[in-house]
């Protein structure tokens, strides 16, 4: 990608998360999203109009086809995600494919596989990474402002449907439905960005899980797995350990611009603990950033803390790093990593012990 | 999820698979979660609100699966399923895609010519029979 040209990006889905996704296109000077493709053709009307797009397709196959597509972003549920990525792949373009990547490692490896046979860059989106707020806590571990980090604790609570963002049926029911999601709604699909946060801020890589998950029938094909306790230890001889809670509020009203929950990170280290506030949602009025040290805390208040802003940031470094070729913030073998912690959670849950990430890697 | 012989594990993909109908019939409804079997298809029985599954190739059948049934659990399950039904242990899949061995009750190969060729719906049985069902179940 040379940068005498805009990067022309192909957004492909254009359901509710192409909001968000679209934000760095539209904002970086380099870049523009030239088509869009969705198998509603108004909703792929509407939303070619709205981003200055030229061409709304209906047929994934004919935006693959477009020599006027530099690069897909691929936003379609994750059961199509192998096939989408892989027919982008090969038909030259680079790819942007939305967390979680696949269902399988099998799957992300064949994707992987096109990538280098094609010669074209692949990476996964995953936005909690762009998040200012994860980036500062990380920031701040990284510097030793809490010592030796030993534990991290993730609290996701669940809100009551209705309160924020207007999310379709079609879309509820794929992601609800454990054969298109991959997994749960909560564990898998919530969960990578959860599980990719668990990894986030430690200098090691975890070795071992174990998951209670609760399931709930909503309907005959549309399950969530909620309320659950996902706990890990991570490897090495210093002994760190991480949780992931989930708990299933759903009568409480989580304030919210966009999905009805919000992710709240303890970062606890052997001289002091940071904690990221907020994330998806406004649950708390509290800076989002709080450092304890010596006795002393320290709020960062000055920090961006819209949700919608991890995306853009996410956007930006794609085509930054299309531009000066060298690899996006989240590499596929990065992703592997994360992919295999959630599926490493699901079989716990699902076989009653822990697991041991060797066994999935 | 206890792996012990002590306890077992049931798919149930038909009347078993509503939480009112295990209430009724265990007193309690075992932890549960979504599940998959590939290669059985699932038909109603003639004159009856309730399905059984025969082996098909290509067709899958998804369903629940229990935690946890001590041996008066299952059998009991075992006299309420009765001589239509013969219980295997059958792999199925869980959602996170990890295969799982589960007492099945599958449609006695003397019994196929009970079934229909209307396919079985969950959704449609609690709307329209659920309730019914689960009164008559009651002592």
């Amino acid at each position: 990608v040379s940068g005498e040209t805009p990067l022309r990006v192909g957004l492909l889905g254009c359901g509710r998360i192409a909001d968000l996704q679209s934000l760095g296109y539209l904002e970086h000077p380099d870049a523009c999203i030239a088509a869009v493709c969705d198998c509603d053709e108004d909703r792929a009307r509407a939303r070619a109009r709205a981003w200055g797009a030229e061409r709304a397709y209906t047929e994934a196959e004919k935006l693959f086809a477009d020599p006027g597509i530099d690069a897909v972003e691929v936003l379609t549920p994750h059961h199509l995600h192998e096939q989408h990525a892989t027919a982008a792949l090969e038909a030259g373009k680079h790819v942007s494919l939305q967390k979680p990547p696949t269902r399988t490692l099998a799957e992300l490896d064949r994707v992987a596989a096109a990538a280098e046979r094609n010669g074209r860059a692949l990476r996964v989106f995953e936005n909690f990474m762009h998040y200012e707020p994860h980036l500062k806590a990380r920031e701040l571990v990284a510097a030793g402002a809490v010592g030796e980090p030993l534990s991290v604790r993730l609290k996701t609570a669940a809100g009551r449907f209705g309160d924020g963002w207007e999310v379709s049926p079609e879309t509820q029911a794929w992601r609800l439905d454990p054969e298109t999601c991959g997994g749960g709604a909560t564990l898998f699909d919530h969960g990578y960005h959860c599980f990719h946060m668990a990894r986030f801020f430690m200098p090691v890589e975890v070795a071992r899980v174990h998951a209670f998950v609760h399931w709930t029938r909503l309907g005959e094909r549309a399950w969530l797995d909620g309320p659950a306790l996902v706990s890990w230890r991570y490897a090495g001889e210093v002994p760190r350990h991480g949780s992931w809670e989930v708990i299933a509020s759903l009568g409480m009203r989580v304030r919210s611009d966009y999905y009805v929950s919000d992710d709240r990170i303890e970062i606890h280290g052997s001289e002091g603990i940071v904690w990221v506030n907020r994330c998806t949602g406004r649950l708390l009025e509290e800076p989002s950033v709080v450092l304890y040290r010596e006795g002393e805390t320290r709020a960062f208040h000055d920090l961006e803390t819209d949700w919608a802003d991890s995306f853009r940031r996410g956007g930006i470094d794609f085509v930054d790093a299309l531009r000066e070729g060298r690899a996006p913030e989240q590499t596929v073998d990065d992703a592997r990593r994360t992919l295999a912690l959630a599926l490493a959670a699901g079989r716990s849950a699902a076989e009653g012990r822990e697991v041991d990430l060797a066994e999935i890697l | 999820m206890d792996e012990s012989p002590t306890t077992s594990r049931i798919f149930a993909y038909g009347t078993l698979a509503a939480e009112a109908v295990m209430r009724v019939l265990l007193g309690r409804v075992p932890p549960a979660a979504p599940a998959r079997l590939e290669g059985y298809a699932r038909y109603r029985v003639r004159g009856r609100v309730y399905p059984g599954i025969v082996a098909e190739p290509g067709a899958h059948t998804d369903g629940v699966v229990y935690e946890g049934l001590d041996a008066a659990g299952l059998a009991l399950l075992d006299r309420f399923e009765g001589s239509l039904y013969r219980r295997e242990s059958l792999r199925v899949r869980s959602a996170s895609g990890v295969g799982l061995v589960a007492e099945t009750y599958v449609v006695a190969d003397s019994q196929r010519h009970a079934l229909s060729a209307e396919p079985w719906s969950l959704e449609r049985f609690v709307e329209s029979h659920l309730a019914d069902y689960v009164r008559a179940l009651q002592p």
